[in-house]
Order: C-alpha cells, then structure tokens, then sequence
C-alpha cells in the first residue's frame, strides 16, 4: 500500500521546480564541502612541513573563486567531482622570480617517491595542482601579501615565454560577494520545500535532526543558483570538441557581473534569464586593452579579473552566442508546454545528461507524491495538470481521482 | 453495487469524450476515448461487466478491463520494470495487454465505485509515468513489486 506523503508542498512553476532539481544536482553536497575543507587544509600542513622548501614560509591558506562565493559546482556531475581553488600566502619577497615560486610549491607538495602526494602534482602556469584519486582536484594558488586593502597580493604567473606578477585579492572579492549578494528567505523556503517533496521521506528523517546552524548561500540566494546554473551551462558548452583549447569565461568574471544584475527575481527561471542577461549587457563593453570587455574586482581595482578572458573580440562574441542560446531555450521551458521528451532534451542540452535525467525523475516522483496524496490533478483528456495551473483546474466536476490506488500486475486476466 | 446504467450516464457526465460503443447486454459496456496525460493522445478502450449478485467472482476478475488501441504501448525488456511495468498479459491479443491500475487484494475498487471516478483517473495516470519510463527507463509511479516465476512469467505477490 502507498504511503501518502505529508508535505510541504511548495507552490512554485514547473520551470522553476525543473531548474531547481537541476541545481540541486550539480552542487556539491556538504560531504563534499568537508571533504574538500579536510583535503586543503591537510594539503597546505604539508607545504609547510618540516622538511618541505616551504617550511616555516605559510601564512595562510583559504578558499577562492567558486568555493567562497557558494557558487561551486561539480566539474563531473555523474561522478560527483569537483575542483577546489586554494590561495596558499607565502611569506615571500611580492617580486620573487614566478618561476622560482611555483617550482618551489611543485616540490613542496609532490615531496619524495613514495610520499603523500607524489606523482599526483602538476605544475600550471599561475597554479599546483593536486589530483585525488576520486578524480577531485584543488588547485593551489601561491600569492604574496602586498601592502594594500585587506590580504591584497601578488600572484606569480610562470609559462614558457611568459613570466610575470599580477596584482590581486581574492579574499576581498570572495567577503565583497558574500556581503553584497541578495538573499532572499522566500526563495529559501521554496527551494528546501521542493528538495523535500522530491526527497519524500526526508521530512520525517529531518524532524528528528536539530537544524544545522548554518544554511549554505546557494540554499538562500537564487542569484546564487542562478550563476550556478549559468557556469554549469558553460561547462557543458565547453565539452564540444571545438572548444577543447579555448579558455572558459572565468566563474568570478560571471560573478562580479552578477552583483550588478538588479534586484533578485521571485522566479528561478527569471533570475538566471536576468542573470544571462546582464553579463550579455556587459559583453557589449569592447574597453578593454584587447578591445574586449573588462571585469574588475570589485574589492580591488588592480585586481583585472579578465586578464586572461576574452582572448579576443571573437571568444567575447562567442559566449555572448551562448548566452543567448541560453536565454531563448529558457523562455521556451517557463512558456511553452513541453511534454517530458521535450523537457528532457532541452534539460539535456543546456545542462548535461545526469543532471537532466534528475530533473525528470524529480518531476515523477513529485507527480507520484501527489498522486498518493490524492492531490495529483487531472484535466480534461486526462491530462496531468503540473505546477501552478494545477491550483487553477475546475474545467470538470472531479480533478482527481476518488482516491489513490497502487499499481500492481502479472499474470493475466480472462477476457 | 452500482448498475451499467449507473456507470453509463457518470462516464458522461465525467468525461465526455469517452463514447459509449457497444453494450453486449444489459450488464456490460464499452467505451472509448482519447487519454493525453502529457502531450500524446492515446486512444484507450474501457470494457466492464457488472457481475451477478450469486457469481462466485474475484474483484480481480471483475475488474473494468483498461488497454491503450493507439499508439501500442512500447515494450522495453532492457528498462525497468520491462518490458512493460504493470500490466495483466490478454492472452486474446498479447499486444493489447490491460492495465494494472489498482490492488484487487487490497480491495481498492469494488463494484460499488464509479468508474469516472476513479479508473479513467487511474488510467491517466498510469499513462503519465508510463511517458516517464519511456524518458527515464525508470518506473517512477510506485507499485507493487510482481514477483516471477522460474519461467519468467509475472506473478502477483500476496498484499
């Protein structure tokens, strides 16, 4: 016999509800948030072990990018990879040769044949990379404090030809973001409610658990989830085979545009469309040295955020496409009434295969906590009346069936 | 226990599109009728016989017989729940299998109910998680699970 579930059952569009089941899937879980924590700051202690170039020459070391702003997602959803970016600040001279400094943190953390992390370091140009063997990677960015707002620094930048520093402060703009970005308690409530619906059961198992201290910023923000979703769509774009050796569009370039994208949207679906839009708007700025837009950080100007990206007015031009293709094939999942191959595609195209398989299986499973609680409503022809239009049906004397029964079968009936 | 012409003038009063195509005598009907729970139109046939009071009868036997004329339903053995999820084998037309809609054992239809009420609806949304596992591969809309015997064919399990 099914067991009716209890609620909530928050009211909020089939658009939105999609969208949020795809968000859901490609953050990282609080496992992962600790797991990477663990992992960083086990990887900075051995930088500054005894023994390590490094020893005695680590202040600090903190989350960047994605990771402090809560806008990180999985780079491999189907295998719940992720990738950390790490500033480690080094007690060093801000104009120490970049060279020098990475090939001193390469050292430092691929340590000795038969060591921790030996064979699972790479060497970048402004980075070390640790690769675990869960496919997780953390990227360690050695920076050099420097006189200046609050933790400013210098990074060091090293590739063959290329060798220089680079004014920046990650810090800044990670406390800048976190305290500028809206929140929106309405959004939190909608967005906890339909995780639960979908979840079923985790209403009951929660009751009993006291509730955490501390709601993470992708759970309260729908600009948050919004950019989420628009680096996730990045991600998938930038799988094609065509793009393999062109530079993403940085995630804190996405995110300090974001800050200046108005007020928040009620609306998922519309807060990621006013989202896209505000970075399109920015992408027709051509003042940069290369003719192409600029990004600054906001907490420090010297901090040029798109140093790197655009390359040149085409690759500016190219995400602008992708943009656009975004806003459209949002439009077309809020107005039009898709059948679920329908929505199953568009899901699939704009962000991946596991996550879009989610949604849909969200979307029944919600379908089938309605139908248990005899709140499943049925329109003429049958047809399943979703999200808010479900509140409105009273074309036919009865909406839902006299009372919910459980599907059985085998064997085989006589004519 | 409600008369066919009880259940015949409810199914027009509920659902409208659902015609009335032939009544073989005066305990039995058939009706027909396009079902879109998502956005395909299936044309779904209802055929239900009021039993006699004395009938040594199960409510399994004399269920209201539900099978889906077109498009035919799609059988999947590689998907879950294949190769196709709840439904009773017609042995006079092994493509026209019927729906499984509710537990006879569990008594959640009797002779007393209407059919508008509750078998059309149940058909709809049978149809919709059906759409679904032609999506996902995955049965989404619950159930009870059928065992199988050493042949292979499905059993139902005692509720």
């Amino acid at each position: 016999m099914n067991v009716a579930y209890q609620g909530p059952w928050p009211q909020l569009s089939e658009a939105d509800a999609s969208l949020m089941d795809v968000a859901r899937r490609i953050q990282l879980s609080k496992t992962k948030h600790e797991v990477a924590e663990q992992n960083f700051r086990a990887l900075c202690q051995h930088v500054d072990r005894e023994g390590s170039p490094l020893h005695k020459r680590v202040i600090e070391c903190y989350p960047s990018g994605s990771f402090a702003t809560g806008t990180a997602i999985a780079s491999r959803v189907a295998k719940n990879q992720h990738d950390v970016g790490v500033v480690i600040e080094l007690e060093v001279a801000a104009n120490t040769n970049p060279q020098m400094i990475l090939e001193l943190l390469f050292e430092a953390i691929n340590g000795e044949q038969g060591s921790r992390y030996h064979g699972k370091v790479t060497q970048n140009s402004r980075c070390v990379t640790v690769k675990y063997d869960d496919g997780t990677t953390v990227d360690l960015m050695p920076i050099a404090r420097t006189s200046g707002p609050q933790r400013t620094g210098q990074l060091f930048h090293f590739k063959a030809g290329e060798s220089y520093h680079k004014p920046v402060n990650p810090w800044g703009f990670a406390d800048h973001f976190n305290r500028h970005v809206e929140f929106d308690p309405a959004f939190h409530q909608v967005f906890k409610g339909r995780r639960l619906l979908v979840e079923g059961e985790a209403l009951l198992k929660a009751e009993t658990q006291p509730m955490p201290d501390h709601c993470p910023i992708e759970e309260k923000s729908s600009r948050v989830v919004a950019l989420q979703l628009i680096k996730r769509n990045r991600d998938i774009v930038w799988r094609q085979a065509a793009r393999r050796n062109m530079r993403k569009p940085p995630s804190v370039v996405l995110a300090a545009i974001a800050l200046d994208a108005g007020p928040v949207a009620p609306s998922l679906v519309d807060e990621t469309i006013a989202v896209a839009r505000a970075i399109r708007t920015k992408l027709l700025d051509k003042s940069g040295p290369r003719g192409t837009v600029q990004v600054l950080n906001p907490a420090y100007a010297l901090d040029v955020f798109t140093d790197r990206w655009p390359e040149n007015l085409h690759a500016q031009n190219l995400f602008d496409s992708d943009l656009r293709r975004l806003i459209v094939e949002l439009y077309r999942l809020r107005n039009d009434d898709l059948s679920l191959q329908d929505r199953s595609e568009l899901l699939r195209d704009l962000f991946g295969e596991s996550a879009a398989s989610y949604a849909i299986e969200s979307h029944l499973d919600v379908r089938r906590h309605e139908m248990e609680a005899s709140r499943m409503q049925i329109g003429p022809k049958g047809k399943v009346v979703t999200g808010l239009a479900a509140t409105t049906v009273a074309t036919v004397p009865r909406t839902t069936a006299a009372r919910p029964a459980t599907r059985e079968g085998g064997g085989h009936l006589p004519e | 226990m409600k008369t066919i012409e009880e259940q015949i003038r409810a199914m027009e009063a509920q659902w409208p599109g659902f015609k009335l195509i032939s009544q073989a005598d005066d305990r039995s009907a058939e009706w027909q009728g396009v079902l879109a729970p998502d956005k395909r139109e299936h044309v779904v046939r209802i055929r239900y016989r009021v039993p006699m009071v004395l009938e040594n009868i199960t409510l399994k036997d004399v269920q209201p017989r539900v099978q889906v004329l077109r498009p035919l339903l799609e059988w999947h053995a590689d998907y879950e729940q294949g190769p196709i999820p709840h439904v009773y084998a017609s042995h006079a037309d092994p493509k026209l299998p019927y729906l499984c809609l509710f537990s006879p054992a569990g008594r959640e239809w009797g002779t007393g109910d209407f059919i508008s009420d509750t078998t059309v609806f149940w058909a709809a949304e049978w149809l919709y998680f059906y759409e679904g596992w032609l999506v996902t591969k995955k049965w989404r809309g619950g159930g009870q699970h059928v065992g199988r015997t050493a042949d292979g064919v499905k059993q139902l399990e005692t509720v």
